[in-house]
């Protein structure tokens, strides 16, 4: 089924619509979550939160691709699971790697921390700087702190060395740290 | 700005850059799973295969023959010698060279010097043809033909060689440099000439052009620096590792002794650099090099004309 007839199905109220976005993309948005949570109840649950969301939102919004529409608001809801956990200093997985290797790109402490005003401006930042980058590091870029995967994962799927994969990620994070310098994100 | 900030502002980028991820990932599934598939096919395959030499060698090697002369008293026969050609290892001698005869072991011809190999020639076919097999599942040459590339060997089963070269197969060098050396005649340059001349143009771009260029490259370079005017492949290496590395952050700590460059990252131990910014860094020091050569030339050049310029007064 194509994604503009599971939206139809969302936008008719049909409940079909859950279980054939589970038969298409039920496994690839289960790795999002496991990705940051590393617990397969925790990751159980954000999946069927995620179908929640959809069924809510959809009717509003029409997405055009469904992949990373689903898979946006699971990692949403596994970040603020994991901030759940966090406070409760319960165990976390990869993100917490990548956000600490993430760290390097700002200076703000805690204090200074405050909700980003404009994130469209962000996100035109972040997309072009994404665009500038050659396909094979913007897929290992995205790999490690969009879809939180280990580094040895993004080795296996880009047919490349662990070293050379921590070393691509050192290097483009040292450029978008320029780059969000330069903007004065910084 | 915190880091958790930019960490969720990222799920606003494109939907392609998360669909692109989510399509390698899918692919590199789908090739795990057939390599897999072919695994266990090729094992099944060999036990099969295993079964019927077995069947075959306890029949021909092990089962005496009943034979009998004409005069009807039984015949003593001779256990046949197994051919152990194919078991050779390729060792080596306590001069470097390869105890194995690779062109009689092959039937490949080698230009190597009596036709044996060094130990540094074996390093650089696996290195150079690992680098191709890392990198390539299928080569296009650019007559049109094409071939698959052999197998790879994994970084574990690489180190493994490094710390016990008796084990390099010469069922794989022959492969490895059997590839070598299609790419070679196809293109026009010679293997040879890319150990010579470690950056060279057309072909060898399909090996040095990605982030791939393989280790021995970079002793090939502090070999080529050491024999274009400095004294000594010591003084190379320091040059290089003095070399003005500013666009870097790590400082060169060292080099071993297959031209593997190592850096200190962080506070996380020794790594080895990627190959990508190996060949960067050669382009450097060659840069270096050249500069300094110029400049020498300028001096001598400027005290001849100093000379000339003031003769003494005799």
């Amino acid at each position: 089924m194509t994604d503009e007839q599971i939206v139809d199905l969302y936008r008719d109220r049909d409940e079909s619509a859950v279980s054939e976005t589970a038969h298409k993309y039920g496994r690839v948005i289960r790795t999002v979550a496991q990705n940051i949570l590393r617990n397969d109840h925790d990751a159980e649950e954000c999946v069927n939160d995620t179908y929640l969301k959809a069924w809510e939102s959809i009717p509003d919004a029409r997405p055009t691709r469904l992949y990373p529409y689903l898979a946006r608001i699971t990692r949403n809801l596994a970040l603020n699971r994991l901030r759940e956990q966090t406070a409760e200093k319960r165990g976390a997985g990869q993100a917490l790697a990548s956000l600490d290797e993430l760290s390097e790109c700002v200076s703000g402490t805690a204090e200074e921390s405050g909700e980003f005003a404009d994130k469209v401006a962000f996100k035109e930042i972040m997309n072009g700087f994404l665009a500038g980058l050659s396909p094979e590091t913007r897929g290992v870029f995205v790999a490690r702190y969009w879809y939180s995967y280990s580094i040895s994962e993004i080795a296996r799927m880009y047919g490349i060395s662990e070293s050379n994969t921590a070393v691509t990620l050192f290097r483009t994070r040292e450029k978008l740290k320029k780059l969000l310098e330069t903007e004065g994100l910084f | 700005m915190r880091s958790t900030e930019l960490f969720e502002l990222m799920s606003d980028i494109d939907d392609q850059y998360i669909d692109e991820v989510r399509e390698r990932a899918q692919n590199a599934g789908t090739k795990r799973t057939n390599v897999l598939r072919l695994a266990l096919i090729a094992a099944c395959a060999a036990l099969v295969i295993g079964s019927a030499y077995a069947v075959i060698y306890y029949y021909n090697y092990t089962k005496v023959p009943n034979v009998s002369s004409s005069d009807g008293t039984a015949l003593e026969t001779d256990e046949t010698e197994i051919d152990e050609t194919r078991a050779l290892t390729l060792g080596f001698n306590e001069d470097g060279s390869a105890k194995a005869d690779y062109t009689a072991l092959t039937g490949v011809p080698f230009p190597a010097e009596n036709g044996r190999l060094t130990k540094q020639d074996v390093y650089a076919i696996y290195d150079a043809a690992e680098m191709i097999c890392e990198r390539y599942d299928r080569i296009t040459l650019s007559d049109g033909s094409s071939f698959d590339a052999p197998e790879g060997v994994s970084p574990d089963e690489a180190g493994s060689l490094r710390a016990n070269p008796e084990q390099f197969s010469p069922d794989r060098l022959s492969e490895y440099y059997s590839l070598l050396t299609r790419l070679d005649n196809a293109v026009g340059h010679v293997f040879w000439d890319m150990i010579n001349a470690y950056l060279p143009d057309g072909a060898a771009d399909l090996l040095v052009h990605d982030p791939k260029i393989n280790s021995v490259i970079t002793e090939w370079a502090i070999l080529d620096l050491a024999s274009s005017g400095y004294a000594s492949k010591s003084d190379a290496r320091e040059a290089f590792k003095g070399a003005d590395f500013a666009d870097y952050p790590f400082e060169i700590l060292e080099f071993n002794e297959y031209g593997d460059i190592f850096y200190y990252p962080g506070d996380s131990g020794k790594e080895r650099i990627c190959n990508g910014e190996r060949r960067e860094l050669i382009s450097i020091v060659q840069q270096t090099y050249e500069n300094v050569r110029l400049r020498t030339e300028n001096e001598q050049r400027d005290s001849i004309v100093a000379d000339v310029a003031a003769p003494d007064g005799d």
